[in-house]
């Protein structure tokens, strides 16, 4: 009986902090738009009895739906923040790779005061970092400033509001989510291994290869994760820095709540991108269960 | 003609006069005798410092192929290093490794295909099948497929793991794990296997089981084998040569029966086997035997003389337990003989350990078998008993 008690509470957490506010977005996204307060039909009012009941679940529809997946703008932007995000995905991979297998290999005392240095910048707010980036990549920017002075360029580089400065951005918010499980993965591995790879007549690059990188892939596919499901969504980074050309579902989201008032299609641009992200979020979901079980 | 029995020792070489006991051989093999054999493997004054702390200090040793070795010591006696450097993990601090004639000293690991490690922790790949795993090294070697799966058949088969073939390790018991360890190394057909404490993660049945495997598989390969451990009694089975170590330093290089039976020094007879030492005083020599006043009592024990020693030096007479005769009588011949009391005795059904405090205090510990007719009255604790030995049944120690 206690047990019910005790896995209540993260239970009710999940109720009132997730399925109920989708819930809400899910109806949202089943109604009509309306210049009105709030900006949808149909209102649910009890007052009105069983009929107006009826009457309410009449006027629900998926007709939001039917316009997203037959709109090119919605197609296009589905698309493009699912290969943006993976690029950056793998872009942040290569940068995080290398740190975090420096950081297992560092002196066991050193590894804590590594860890708190990658999450450091997570104690300054996340809007201001991105800010950051805009002072270095524009075109007056430290970046440009740097390169130019040193004579390494003659013209600046014009970086800030296009794709590039997007997976800049994404690539170093994301950073520590790939670090993170990376690092835990390579730590693991018993450096006796290596040693083994070299007495049986592998040298040390090779042997990165046959042993260190398959055994680190767990790590790998939880940092790929970490970091690919929330940056398909990101509004903030493609708003900041991306161009007027950088279509990501995240920005659509927004215009269609804010500049278009029309939340009900707004809602729908969300649950829709919430189903696109089922598969990859199941694919973590399983590996995190079978990496519980394995013990490891 | 009495036979001579030299004993290489690296601390102190000795001069085998006329030395009526040899260590009984084990088998006729013996290629460090034969002056005309070149060692496979030559450290060449090997010293070792991490910092400040000396983990080898000025080893030097031959060993010979076909040779089951052992290097025998405590933990951090630096057994483990030297073995490493053999294989290239550590770089001698100064000196120099010949293997076959070449100096290896400043190859890496993988440039040293002759040699091949077993680890302690067996490092298995946790990624790859046991038959994956024993074809690895024959992998980067470039065999081609097939040659590859007749080699690793040929490995399974010999340490008796054909039905484990697509296991991963993590589903095998240890014993199995050791025996892919094993076969992995051997599958490359190393004409040097290193072997880290193999045996330490097993019990005690498997560790016997798997000795007498290890022996088998060195015979029919033709391999030499190196291996490192703490357990002088596995040392003892296996080697045809131990190398004993404390704090770096090589102390005695013997066959298991000579370490037993002409101990270097008393580090070496307490390490190997239980040994009763008599402290005393040289106080006369005549026809290679000598006289020794020991401390805790009036009593001179005779001893016969292997090395050169000083009147008035002080000497350690070793006696290995089994050596000495318990009785209940006096002995007739006084020479050699110490009376005490029981003060425990151990009853292993073979035979019994008797605890005897004599003179000043000492325990001696004395071993008998128990042979069924038995002429006097079982020996039992708070007896009164002497202890007597043969002249030619101690060593004289002098360090």
């Amino acid at each position: 009986m206690r047990r019910w008690y005790v896995i209540a509470v993260p239970y009710l957490w999940l109720i009132a902090f997730f399925l109920v506010p989708f819930f809400i977005v899910f109806r949202i996204s089943l109604s009509d738009v309306a210049t009105a307060m709030p900006p949808y039909v149909p209102l649910f009012d009890v007052s009105a009895g069983l009929a107006g009941i009826s009457n309410f679940f009449s006027q629900l529809d998926f007709e939001n739906y039917k316009f997203i997946l037959t709109d090119e703008l919605y197609y296009s932007a589905y698309w493009s923040s699912i290969v943006i995000a993976g690029i950056a995905t793998f872009l942040t991979l290569l940068v995080a790779y290398p740190i975090a297998y420096g950081m297992a290999r560092a002196p066991k005392e050193w590894q804590p005061t590594l860890m708190m240095l990658i999450i450091l910048p997570f104690w300054t707010s996340f809007l201001i970092r991105v800010y950051a980036w805009i002072g270095i990549l524009k075109n007056e920017g430290l970046l440009n400033l740097f390169l130019t002075s040193t004579g390494l360029i003659s013209e600046p580089l014009s970086i800030m509001n296009t794709t590039t400065a997007v997976y800049i951005g994404i690539v170093y918010s994301y950073l520590p989510f790939m670090i993170l499980p990376l690092y835990a993965s390579l730590e693991k591995i018993n450096p006796s291994l290596l040693e083994a790879a070299n007495d049986l007549g592998c040298p040390p690059w090779k042997a990165f290869w046959q042993v260190t990188f398959p055994l680190s892939l767990p790590g790998v596919v939880a940092g790929c994760l970490l970091v690919f499901i929330p940056a398909t969504g990101e509004f903030v980074i493609p708003d900041l820095l991306g161009g007027s050309d950088t279509l990501m579902i995240g920005k659509t989201l927004w215009s269609e709540f804010f500049n278009n008032r029309d939340w009900p299609v707004a809602s729908a641009v969300a649950v829709v991108l919430l189903l696109v992200l089922v598969v990859p979020i199941v694919l973590f979901q399983r590996m995190q269960e079978r990496q519980q079980e394995a013990g490891r | 003609m009495a036979t001579v029995s030299p004993i290489t020792s690296q601390a102190a070489p000795k001069q085998g006069k006329a030395g009526p006991r040899t260590a009984a051989p084990q088998s006729g093999f013996a290629p460090w005798k034969d002056p005309a054999k070149t060692p496979i493997v030559r450290f060449e004054n090997i010293t070792k410092t991490f910092g400040d702390f000396v983990a080898v200090k000025n080893c030097s040793l031959d060993i010979y192929e076909r040779e089951f070795f052992s290097l025998l010591g405590p933990s951090g006696c630096g057994k483990t290093t030297l073995l490493r450097m053999l294989a290239g993990f550590e770089k001698p601090t100064s000196g120099r490794i010949i293997v076959e004639g070449k100096d290896i000293t400043s190859l890496a690991p993988y440039e040293r295909p002759f040699i091949n490690m077993m680890f302690q922790s067996y490092a298995l790949f946790p990624h790859m099948t046991v038959e994956s795993n024993i074809g690895f090294g024959l992998r980067q070697e470039g065999m081609d497929k097939d040659a590859i799966a007749v080699r690793v058949q040929e490995a399974m088969d010999m340490v008796e793991l054909t039905k484990f073939a697509k296991r991963k390790p993590n589903q095998l018991s240890g014993g199995q794990q050791q025996r892919v360890a094993l076969a992995r190394a051997i599958a490359k057909k190393p004409r040097i296997m290193l072997l880290d404490e193999p045996l330490g993660a097993l019990d005690k049945r498997l560790r016997n089981q798997a000795q007498f495997e290890l022996m088998r598989i060195q015979e029919v390969t033709g391999t030499t084998f190196i291996i490192v451990t703490h357990d002088q009694e596995e040392a003892m089975t296996v080697s045809s040569r131990i190398a004993v170590m404390d704090h770096g330093e090589l102390v005695q290089v013997a066959t298991p029966g000579d370490i037993y039976e002409m101990p270097g020094s008393r580090y070496c007879a307490n390490f190997i086997g239980e040994v009763n030492t008599f402290e005393g005083k040289v106080v006369s020599m005549a026809d290679g035997m000598a006289d020794i006043a020991w401390v805790g009592g009036d009593n001179i024990f005779k001893a016969r003389v292997h090395e050169g020693i000083a009147l008035g030096q002080t000497v350690w007479l070793a006696i290995r337990p089994e050596k000495i005769r318990i009785s209940l009588e006096p002995p007739a011949d006084s020479v050699n003989s110490v009376a005490g009391t029981v003060n425990d005795v151990g009853y292993l059904g073979s035979i019994s350990h008797y605890h005897v405090v004599v003179g000043n205090g000492q325990r001696i510990t004395a071993l008998r078998a128990n042979s069924s007719h038995t002429v006097e009255r079982p020996i039992s604790w708070e007896d009164k008993v002497w202890l007597e030995w043969p002249a030619e049944s101690g060593v004289i120690l002098t360090r």
